[in-house]
């Protein structure tokens, strides 16, 4: 009995753990300025509200600020951008994802069924350029983009954004690739098929499942990158999410409340994204067969 | 048959990702080790040669020296931590308890988070004038004055490092569910009716099962560690002084605050070695047959 407690009390630390940064976010969001900023702390001393979504969404000032001019300074521009961000980390994650099926699939199916020379080698290197630590190469990628006169464009990001997650899709599709029974793909060509009717007819119908779990992982990886964005972006026709909102943080005249329902609509996708990728990927997957 | 089996180099299977590869890797990788050898400001129009005069620069500056042993202090301070706290949650939730299914995947949210949204999170936790965390601690009447978590540089680094874990726990926790779940029950039944304690079981069983994994997943957190940016660059900006600045934080201040290209081509050289000396030290240190064997 004491142990069944126990298990109980530390699953509540560790949902409070996960989940407790995000529900504090929410209530930041709907909390007035005024009553979070009080010191000693009366949070709870004025009505919820849901100006600061009005403001990201629909551009209403709230309001608090229409009163007071001199507070309309803390509303900054910026949080207007969040709805764009989205569309911006949306567009490029997908394209990533995209990609990745694709020609991460390719180069898998390459490494997992084809016999040829350096193939050892061509493998490690493609895993290998992964460990390079991503600031180590920001200056070079930077003056490569600006060459390609790509600054500043989704193209770049997406580039960029693909080669640091296609090494991980080689890999894990290979091992994937290797599991599927050699003898239907043999009988294939024994019916005078050729490699790419294999791939498309028989590969891939039959890995599905797993294409779509590494996909969502390169997805994840894109959604959430920052360093490249944040380089490679300029104006707002490419700023993804995390960049528009590391910037929204360290701007000193963004209201808190702001901030804080900005946070929150970001988090939403994350949100669905962990469902997702707990059925699919982690249950379906990692976890295998194994039930408890 | 064989003729379909064998191919010289099966380019057109490859190309895509050989292409982004080279351009990507293996030119920026020379490239940078061609900046690092000139004076690349870019509010200057040439770029003389200057031999390694960037890297005396990087190597003598108390900048850099500070950035450095911050990164290694998060490193060796948070890729543990990491360990064993996704090592407690990966055992916890292969146990039943009522709301299991909830926790699973709640467990995977902050790795589903941008990390640079996520040191806004704890930012708002640990703010100094309004953080959440001051706020109850002053209701509770545990604290009189509102501690400056951001503001000191020691509980800087702790903040910092709390906000860095938290997103790091949940992938290698998923990997240590994956890596439990192959350990055979028969092994644990056994120890229990040799009798076994709890400590005991984890230390001559659980452990020595999944050493692999958990040598893998620390070298991933090392890596994690030496190149953590987001979380940071969100939370404190580097700050206080220089308190919180780790290298990859001080390469882009270099080279894209101060632009000067040279002097961050120089320390993202440097930071590579470092990078894989790291890994190299770690995969010497354990016995080669751990990782085969798995």
């Amino acid at each position: 009995m004491a142990k069944k407690i126990l298990i109980h009390f530390l699953a509540l630390v560790v949902f409070l753990f996960c989940i407790g940064p995000l529900l504090l976010t929410l209530f930041g969001g709907i909390i007035p300025d005024k009553a979070l900023l009080s010191y000693p702390p009366e949070w709870f001393s004025m009505k919820p509200t849901l100006d600061y979504y009005n403001y990201i969404f629909r551009g209403t000032i709230p309001q608090s600020y229409e009163v007071r001019g001199a507070m309309r300074g803390m509303i900054s521009e910026e949080a207007r951008l969040i709805p764009h961000g989205m569309m911006n980390s949306a567009i490029i994650a997908l394209s990533v994802m995209g990609i990745n099926i694709l020609f991460g699939s390719m180069a898998a199916y390459a490494f997992a069924r084809i016999r040829f020379r350096a193939k050892a080698a061509t493998f490690m290197g493609i895993i290998m350029c992964r460990l390079l630590p991503a600031a180590a190469l920001a200056v070079p990628f930077y003056l490569i983009i600006q060459a390609l006169g790509l600054l500043d464009t989704k193209i770049a990001i997406i580039m960029v954004h693909s080669l640091l997650t296609l090494p991980f899709t080689v890999l894990i599709l290979s091992v994937f690739f290797r599991r599927i029974p050699i003898d239907i793909e043999e009988a294939a060509f024994v019916d005078g098929a050729s490699r790419i009717q294999v791939f498309r007819k028989i590969t891939l119908p039959l890995s599905a499942a797993s294409m779509v779990a590494t996909g969502l992982f390169a997805f994840m990886l894109s959604y959430s990158e920052f360093l490249y964005g944040l380089i490679l972006s300029g104006t707002e026709r490419t700023r993804s999410l995390p960049v528009i909102m590391a910037s929204l943080s360290i701007e000193t005249d963004v209201a808190w409340g702001m901030l804080m329902s900005g946070v929150f609509i970001t988090l939403i996708p994350s949100l669905i994204l962990a469902i997702v990728v707990w059925k699919f990927v982690v249950e379906g997957i990692i976890l295998g067969a194994v039930k408890d | 048959m064989r003729d379909k089996r064998y191919s010289r180099y099966p380019i057109e299977w490859l190309f895509p990702v050989l292409i982004l590869v080279i351009l990507f890797t293996v030119f920026p990788v020379g490239y940078a080790i061609y900046n690092s050898l000139h004076q690349i400001l870019l509010v200057l129009p040439t770029t003389p040669f200057v031999g390694l005069k960037n890297y005396v620069e990087v190597l003598t500056s108390i900048y850099f020296k500070e950035a450095l042993l911050n990164t290694l202090l998060f490193t060796v301070t948070t890729a543990p931590a990491t360990v064993i706290i996704s090592l407690g949650i990966a055992r916890l939730l292969l146990t039943k308890f009522y709301g299991r299914a909830v926790l699973r995947p709640v467990v995977l949210l902050p790795w589903a988070i941008p990390g640079s949204v996520a040191g806004i999170l704890w930012l708002w936790i640990f703010h100094g004038q309004w953080g959440l965390l001051n706020g109850f601690l002053l209701k509770l009447g545990i604290i009189k004055n509102y501690i400056p978590w951001l503001m000191d540089a020691r509980l800087a680094k702790f903040s910092v490092s709390i906000a860095h874990i938290w997103t790091q726990v949940p992938f290698a926790s998923i990997l240590l569910m994956a890596a439990l779940t192959t350990i055979p029950k028969d092994i644990y039944e056994a120890s229990e009716v040799d009798g076994a304690g709890a400590l005991r079981r984890l230390v001559s069983i659980t452990i020595p099962q999944i050493k692999g994994m958990l040598i893998i997943i620390l070298i991933y957190e090392c890596i994690m560690g030496l190149t953590s940016y987001d979380a940071v660059y969100s939370m404190t900006a580097g700050g206080p002084g220089g308190a919180t600045t780790l290298l990859s934080y001080y390469i882009w201040a270099e080279a894209f605050k101060l632009l000067n290209f040279g002097r961050g081509a120089a320390l993202g050289v440097i930071m590579a070695v470092i990078t894989f000396a790291l890994i190299m030290a770690i995969l010497k240190a354990i016995p080669t047959d751990i990782l085969v064997k798995e």
